[in-house]
Formats: C-alpha cells, sequence, structure tokens
C-alpha cells in the first residue's frame, strides 16, 4: 500500500481577536494519497478556507496558534523553519486561489509573475524562462501565449487569468496542488472549463490536488473523494462515488439536499438549512451541528462525536442516517 | 423548512472610556498655555519688555523660570506673551480658511460647472505661489502686525479647505438624503445648510485642527524672517532668530522658546490626531 | 506605448498650464502693484527729493498703466529678457541663472536624502505594523512635524556644526570651486529640509504600503515561496507609490518655500534668498522673474508627475479605469 503524500493529524487553527478565541479549525486529521484528489466542502465560516491556508502556513503569525502535525514527506511542515518552507512553497506543493483579479499583482507583467516562480525555484536563466512561460501557457490553453507575456492582468479576461494563475502555480510541476475555490468567481461557462483543464493536469503530471468548494455540483466531476467539513471539524469523509449514493451525517445530507434542482416541479420550496453556523470563539460542548439537525439526540449534545471509520468511509455522528451494522 | 435567520447582536469594538494619557496632557498644556496669555496682563508676569542689563543669558532660576535673553528680558514673560501672538494667529487664519474656503469649496462642489471651475481656477492659480512666498509678499506690503500677519495665513490656508470642503461636497451631493431633500422641495440654503454643511464638518474639523498647528508654524517662520509683529512685542519665530548669534555661547537661549512652540505644536497635533480617529469612527459607521 | 486617452490628457494638461502661468504672473503683477513701498524711494534712500522720486519712476516706465507694463514684460520675457532689478541693475535673467541651479541643487538633494530616509522607514513601519518600530518612528514623525524647519537647522547646526565641527553653520561653496567642499555645505541645508519632509513621505508609504499588504496577490507571493525582501521591494513597493510621487510632485512647492528660509538661515545663494530680498526691496522684476521660474517650474513638476504615473502603473498607460 502506497505512503500517503500528506498527513494531517489533529489540526487545530485558533486566531485571537478583541471578540475572543476564534476556534477556525478544531481536530482535523485526514490523509491525501498520490495522485488523487480530495474535495473540502463546506459553507461559509465552515474553516476550509483556513485549512487551506493552514497546510502552507500562510496564515498571519501573530494572531493564529496552530497545533498539530502537517507531514509531508516525511517532515512535518508545522515545524519547519522559515526558510526551508519557502522551498516547498510554489515548488513542491502550490497553491491558486478564488480571485484571480486580486490575485495578480496589477502592475508586473505575466511574464515575470512566472517567471519568478520558475527564477527562485528552478534557477533558469532568462532564456530558459521565457521558453518555459510560453509552454506553460499554451498548455493551460492560452493562445497565442508569446503576445501575452508582455501583458498585465487586467487586460485578460477573468478566465484567462485563471489559467495564468494555474499556469503559475503548475510552473514547477508541484505534487500537491491546493486550490480554494477556483472557480467561484468565474462565470458558469468558464467553471466547466477550469475544471476540466484541472482534471488534465492532474492527469498528466500525477499531482495530487485538494480542492476546496460550497459547491457540492462542481466537486462531483472533479473528486475522488469528497470530505464534508462544519464548524471548524470534518464530519463526514467518503469516495465521491459513494458519497453522492448515500450519506451518513446529516448535515451531508441537508447540504446536499439544499442544493437548488433545476427540474423540480413549480412551487417546490427550496430546502434551506435552518439555523445559523456556530459561532466558532464559543462552540457547543456536544456535536456542532446538533442545534439545527432534524435528528437531535440529547447524547449529541453532550460530546463532539468522534470520527468513526466504515469501510472506505469515516463520519462523526452519533445517530447517522443509515444504520450500520 | 426556511426560516429567517434570527436577529444578531452586532459586536461592537470596545470603545475605549477614558481619553488617552497623550491627549489629557495636549488639553492640559494648550489650556495653561491660553490662560496664561489671557490674563497674562492681570497676573504677576513680569514685563516682557524691560530688560534687567545685569542679568542677559541667565539660565532658568527662581528668579526668570525660563531664563533672559541677550537683553536680559524675561524669557517665560516674552513666551506667553508670544504665545498670545501664536494663538491668536493659528485660530484666527484657521478661521478665515475654514469660513471661506469652506464656502467656496461648497458652492464650487454643489453648483459644479462654471462657478465650480471659476472657484478651482482661483484656487490653483493661488496655489502656484508657495504659501510663504505669499504670505512674506502679503505681509511686507500690508505691514507687520498680528491682524495683517493673522489674514496672510488664512489667505494661503483658504485653497485648501477649498479643496476638501469641495471634494466631500461632490461625494454628498448625490446621496440619498440629499435627494429625498429635494424631492421634498427643500429650498436650496436650506439644502446646503441643514444637508450638506453638517456632514462636511467632521472632514473639515478635523482638518482645522491639524492647521491650527501649520499656522503656529507659520508664523514662526515669519518671526524668524523679521514679518511678524514688529519687535520689541515678542514673537517665539523672532525670539529665536534675534538670539541665534548666542548660539554657540548660550543655547538655551534659542532652545528654550524653540522648546515652548514645540510643546505646543506637538500638543496640538496631537488633537489633531486624536480629532481625526474620533470622527473616522463617526464616518464608518455612518 | 502610450494609449490615446493618456496622450490627450497630457496634452489638456499642457494648455491648462500655460494658461495658469499666465495667471500666476499676471496675479502677480497686480500684487506688486499694492506693495506701498516705491522702488524709487527704496533705491534713492530716504534723503532724494520729490523731484528725483518722480523723473527716476518716469525712467524705470512706473507712470505706465498696469496692463501696459505687464504686456511690455511679457513681450520681453518671451524673448529671455526679464528686466534688470531696480537696486543693482543686474540683468534678472542672468541673477536667476545663477542662482536657480543652487537652490535646484539644495532640492534635489534634499528628495534624495528625504526619499532615502522614507522610503525603506515606511517600508519598516508598514511591515512591522503596530510594533516598538512602528510606534518609535510614528513618534519621531510627529516631532520633525511639530519642529518649523528653522528650528531643526538650528539644532542641526548646533549638534553637527557648533558642538561637533564636522559641517558648516553656513556659507556656500560653488562646485566649481570644489565639488566636495559644494556637498559638504550643502548637507546640512538640504538635511534639515529632508528631516521637515519625511514624516509627510514615511506616512504616506506606510499607509499605502499597509493596505496593499493586505491584498490577495501578496499573499499569493507568499504562497509561490518568495522571502519577505522580494515581496516588499518587488512586489508591494510599486503599487504603493503612487501617492508618493504625487506628494513628491506638489511637494515642490513647500520646498521652495522652505527653500526661501533655509537659504536664509544657512546663507546658501539660491532664488530663495533672492526672492526674499526683492521683496523687502521693492524690487519689482526681480520678484516678477522669480514668480514667472517657480510657476513655469510647478507646470514642468505637474507634468512630469502625470508622466510618472503612466510609467508606473500600467492601467494608467492603458487608459483603464482602475
Amino acid at each position: 500500500m502506497t505512503e500517503p503524500l500528506l498527513q494531517v493529524r489533529d489540526l487545530s487553527i485558533r486566531f485571537d481577536t478583541p471578540r475572543g478565541l476564534v476556534h477556525a479549525v478544531n481536530n482535523v486529521s485526514f490523509n491525501l494519497m498520490p495522485g488523487r484528489t480530495l474535495a473540502i466542502v463546506g459553507e461559509s465560516g465552515s474553516g476550509k478556507s483556513v485549512l487551506s491556508r493552514a497546510i502552507l502556513r500562510l496564515l498571519p503569525d501573530a494572531t493564529a496558534r496552530r497545533s498539530g502535525q502537517i507531514l509531508f514527506d516525511g517532515k512535518d511542515l508545522a515545524s519547519l523553519g522559515e526558510a526551508e518552507l519557502r522551498k516547498v512553497r510554489g515548488k513542491d506543493i502550490a497553491m491558486i486561489f478564488q480571485d484571480p483579479m486580486s490575485s495578480l499583482n496589477p502592475v508586473l507583467t505575466i511574464e515575470r509573475q512566472i517567471g519568478e516562480v520558475l527564477e527562485l525555484h528552478l534557477g533558469l536563466a532568462a532564456a530558459a524562462r521565457r521558453q518555459r512561460t510560453i509552454e506553460l501557457l499554451t498548455s493551460v490553453g492560452i493562445a497565442s501565449a508569446e503576445q501575452r507575456l508582455k501583458e498585465y492582468p487586467h487586460q485578460l479576461s477573468g478566465g484567462l487569468r485563471q489559467r495564468v494563475m494555474i499556469a503559475m502555480a503548475l510552473a514547477c510541476r508541484p505534487r500537491i496542488l491546493i486550490a480554494d475555490e477556483p472557480t467561484t468567481a468565474l462565470d458558469v461557462t468558464i467553471q466547466m472549463q477550469i475544471l476540466v483543464l484541472l482534471k488534465r493536469q492532474q492527469r498528466e503530471t500525477g499531482m495530487s490536488m485538494i480542492f476546496i468548494s460550497h459547491d457540492l455540483a462542481a466537486v462531483g466531476g472533479i473528486a475522488d473523494e469528497v470530505a464534508v467539513m462544519y464548524g471548524g471539524r470534518f464530519v463526514e469523509q467518503a469516495p465521491t462515488e459513494r458519497f453522492f449514493k448515500t450519506r451518513l451525517m446529516p448535515y451531508s445530507e441537508a447540504l446536499l439536499k439544499a442544493r437548488p434542482n433545476p427540474f423540480a416541479p413549480r412551487g417546490a420550496r427550496l430546502e434551506a438549512i435552518a439555523g445559523r453556523p456556530p459561532d466558532l470563539t464559543a462552540l457547543p460542548p456536544g456535536c456542532s451541528f446538533a442545534a439545527r439537525c432534524t435528528h437531535q439526540q440529547p447524547d449529541c449534545l453532550r460530546s463532539v462525536p468522534p470520527m468513526t471509520a466504515l469501510s472506505d468511509r469515516r463520519y462523526a455522528c452519533f445517530h447517522p442516517l443509515v444504520s450500520v451494522a | 423548512m426556511a426560516s429567517i435567520a434570527e436577529p444578531v447582536a452586532v459586536a461592537h469594538p470596545r470603545r475605549r472610556s477614558r481619553p488617552e494619557f497623550g491627549v489629557v496632557l495636549a488639553i492640559a498644556w494648550i489650556l495653561a498655555l491660553v490662560v496664561l496669555s489671557i490674563l497674562a496682563p492681570y497676573i504677576g508676569i513680569q514685563s516682557p519688555d524691560e530688560g534687567d542689563l545685569l542679568e542677559t543669558l541667565a539660565l532658568p532660576s527662581a528668579d526668570h523660570w525660563l531664563g533672559t535673553d541677550s537683553l536680559g528680558r524675561d524669557t517665560f514673560a516674552r513666551a506667553i506673551y508670544g504665545a498670545q501672538v501664536s494663538l491668536t494667529v493659528a485660530l484666527g487664519s484657521v478661521g478665515i480658511g475654514l469660513t471661506f474656503g469652506g464656502t467656496l469649496g461648497l458652492v464650487g462642489g454643489y453648483f459644479g460647472r462654471w462657478p465650480d471651475r471659476l472657484i478651482m481656477g482661483t484656487m490653483t492659480v493661488l496655489l502656484c505661489f508657495p504659501g510663504i512666498i505669499l504670505a512674506i509678499a502679503l505681509v511686507s506690503s500690508l505691514g507687520p502686525s498680528v491682524g495683517n500677519v493673522t489674514f496672510a495665513i488664512g489667505v494661503i490656508f483658504i485653497p485648501a479647505f477649498a479643496r476638501i470642503a469641495r471634494a466631500n461636497t461632490l461625494s454628498l451631493r448625490s446621496r440619498e438624503f440629499v435627494l429625498a431633500a429635494q424631492s421634498l422641495g427643500a429650498k436650496l440654503p436650506r439644502i446646503l445648510i441643514r444637508e450638506i454643511l453638517p456632514n462636511l464638518m467632521p472632514a473639515l474639523l478635523s482638518y482645522a485642527v491639524v492647521m491650527l498647528g501649520v499656522a503656529v508654524l507659520a508664523e514662526a517662520a515669519l518671526g524668524f524672517l523679521g514679518l511678524s509683529v514688529r519687535p520689541p512685542k515678542p514673537s517665539w519665530g523672532g525670539m529665536i532668530a534675534a538670539e541665534r548669534g548666542n548660539l554657540a555661547e548660550a543655547p538655551h537661549v534659542v532652545f528654550i522658546p524653540a522648546a515652548v512652540m514645540f510643546l505646543t505644536v506637538l500638543a496640538i497635533n496631537w488633537l489633531g490626531e486624536a480629532t481625526r480617529r474620533l470622527f473616522d469612527i463617526r464616518a464608518q459607521s455612518l | 506605448m502610450i494609449g490615446a486617452p493618456a496622450a490627450r490628457r497630457i496634452r489638456t494638461q499642457i494648455l491648462t498650464l500655460v494658461a495658469i502661468v499666465f495667471a500666476a504672473t499676471a496675479l502677480t503683477f497686480a500684487v506688486t502693484e499694492i506693495l506701498p513701498g516705491d522702488a524709487a524711494v527704496a533705491i534713492l534712500g530716504d534723503t532724494a527729493t520729490e523731484a528725483d522720486i518722480k523723473s527716476l519712476r518716469a525712467e524705470l516706465g512706473l507712470e505706465r498703466p498696469l496692463v501696459v507694463r505687464y504686456a511690455d514684460w511679457l513681450a520681453n520675457a518671451l524673448t529671455g529678457d526679464l528686466g534688470r532689478s531696480y537696486r543693482t541693475r543686474e540683468y534678472i535673467a542672468t541673477m536667476i541663472g545663477q542662482r536657480l541651479p543652487v537652490t535646484i541643487e539644495l532640492i534635489i538633494i534634499t528628495q534624495i536624502i528625504a526619499l532615502g530616509l522614507a522610503v525603506p522607514a515606511g517600508i519598516i513601519a508598514a511591515y512591522r505594523n503596530r510594533s516598538g518600530v512602528d510606534h518609535a518612528l510614528g513618534a519621531v514623525s510627529i516631532g520633525l512635524l511639530s519642529t518649523p524647519a528653522f528650528v531643526i537647522g538650528i539644532g542641526l547646526i548646533y549638534t553637527l556644526s557648533v558642538a561637533l565641527g564636522w559641517f558648516p553653520a553656513s556659507g556656500y561653496v560653488r562646485p566649481s570651486d570644489s565639488i566636495l567642499g559644494n556637498l559638504h555645505s550643502m548637507f546640512l541645508p538640504a538635511l534639515t529640509l529632508a528631516l521637515a519632509e519625511f514624516p509627510v513621505y514615511m506616512r504616506l508609504l506606510r499607509a499605502d504600503m499597509i493596505a496593499t499588504l493586505q491584498q490577495d496577490f501578496i499573499l499569493v507571493a507568499r504562497a509561490k515561496g518568495l522571502g519577505v525582501r522580494d515581496i516588499l521591494v518587488g512586489h508591494a513597493l510599486r503599487p504603493s507609490s503612487l501617492s508618493l510621487v504625487t506628494v513628491i510632485g506638489i511637494n515642490l512647492g513647500r520646498l521652495v518655500g522652505g527653500a526661501v528660509i533655509i537659504e536664509t538661515l544657512f546663507a546658501i545663494p539660491g532664488i530663495g534668498q533672492m526672492l526674499v530680498n526683492a521683496v523687502y526691496q521693492h524690487d519689482h522684476f526681480a520678484i516678477q522673474g522669480v514668480i514667472l521660474v517657480i510657476a513655469t517650474g510647478f507646470v514642468l513638476i505637474n507634468l512630469a508627475v502625470d508622466m510618472a504615473y503612466v510609467l508606473l502603473d500600467p492601467r494608467v498607460r492603458h487608459g483603464v479605469d482602475s
């Protein structure tokens, strides 16, 4: 059995804020296998973005308190020195973000922004950098790449900019790509193209991917495994097909049901989830979803349900939807 | 089943109930200065004009709290009377700038088109001259006196206040409450005075406080060039200029008045920062 | 390279500003007219007779109507003849020609020192926002802002000249005599002005940098593995410098004004000192000439600032609304 590429163990992130200690991520553990895509889905405030930034330690040191381990290639990223960490960022593990307009520096050319990664991590000379940049732009589907080199982000459309971001992230052939809601800010038609592009890149390079999203539909086509996050915790994790067949945890079920169904009969109601996400400065003693859960039982309020394994799935619920023998 | 989320109490940033120590000090200093300079002739401060020639360039002592200058005149007394000049000039010139500049900016910003272009054009031409130059020209042509210095510095301030008033008026003009007033049939003066002006005041006032400090510095610069009040009347800049020659032997005669001026402007600037922060919070919650 | 909208802007700028120069000189002519002191009296002294004054005034052409005198001056000015000083009978143009480079040199050295101090300070204060260093720099800034330039100058004279003897307290050495001596004599005046401008530059850069550092593309730069220095200088500095460039241009007005005081304090023979003397002596042509030079200088500076914008921000270059 192959070794996992990335092992996150008991990761917790807390923020010091004027309102109190915000428990953004609580005891999250998961493994990422080589060549596989893990999708992390959840509402806003579930902690998924914080988690994605925590892997590369991009959170502000002043206010963020970390505990737990992030094992990559046998090294614990959580305890690595800054200089060592910089060698991993952009090279072994790369990241793309949600809004391509604000993620690219408006006063630097495309060539410069991609080139500096090549120079920093691969030590390429100017001519080699130029060559490789053109290759990269072409491989992400940007036509007339050579002309694009001297252009600035504001001269490109949203979809093109996201392709540039992807090219920038893939420049040094990372082994893991973390994609934080890469399609959310794009037009629906472009979204599909980007997803296809990411899938193809993954197949060609064999890299692993962590795909963060609040949109279950986008996730279905691209992920091998789905993890649902709520109140800073993983509450369910399963291979994609099995997840879309049945859900074990009531929240995952509600999330899936909450998607607007274009084929629903007229006058059908939208199934929203009642209540609000939990206050991360004061998490309840029991299951964080219990207050909104239609299947709530007394023991749900008393203690946090641990992650239970069931063949290749995991779930954190005292009373899962499907009775487990 | 869908349900409307219950209203949540919005968390307020913790408001400091006590004013900062620095602000208290600043207010105390300025108040002391103002009180002393108003009451100067009535309480027992020594004369700023008469000098004891046996006691020149003296260090601070019980008789002369801040020492004496090269003509034996009491530095403390001269500093207080100099404060009279500085504070009068500061308040007067800022008043001129605020009133005339604010009005011009309000008019230009609200009406636009040719009044705006005319006003802004004039302001730009005025700004072609470095402030000091204009002040020098005006004071030397009108004659040195507190009134003329106030007028000259006030004139320099007008374009700056006009610009701020205009910029803010422009953005306020298209806000909903102005449109609401207009649609209710409010007459022009009422709109200007009751709707726009109160919203201009925070920005203008916090700028005005900062300009008080600038005015004190400007008067000092003019005094240094000999263009403030006529000697032997004291002005802080004049005092420093007069004693410059003694810098090597008696530096305290130069630096003590400088320190008084420094502390005053520092106090004003401190208050200016506090005022700005206060109005920023207010503006954010609009 | 420059888009049409930007080129059109520049053309309008030039035209507007030429108009402003005319207005400024006309205004100055009018203002000097109200100077009650009489040029003729200033030249001849207190003992002059009525007849002498009258004939000198006629000779100097002071009896003609204001508009005629202005038109005459303007015509001459366009050919480079700015008249003669009433007092010294030298050609104004020559005097300006000798003194202007001195002031320009002072201003250039001032800006170099000011930016050399303010840019690193602003970057550090922004990067170490709210730390001890930031608070210290803030305190220094408020302190400098509360001190008039001539007091800063006197303070520097006392410490660096009187006490330590490293620099001259006054006086000017021509570069033709000694470049090193020239720089040596200009250092204290330039440092004085630079310290006066430092707070403004530093706080502006700091504020812009703090805003820039919160932008997404800085996070992306970190995710790429770039180090602190590369991020601060390579990514954050340029987008943060727009306000600074504008202020540098606008500030030149303050600098010329400041130069007046500092040139007087340190006995530097620049146009600032020339202007003050001219005003004292009611030397109309000298005043006019210097104002013309100063106003024209502003025109050019404004233009240069606009061009710098175009170079710094490619969005402006292409006429895009940012």
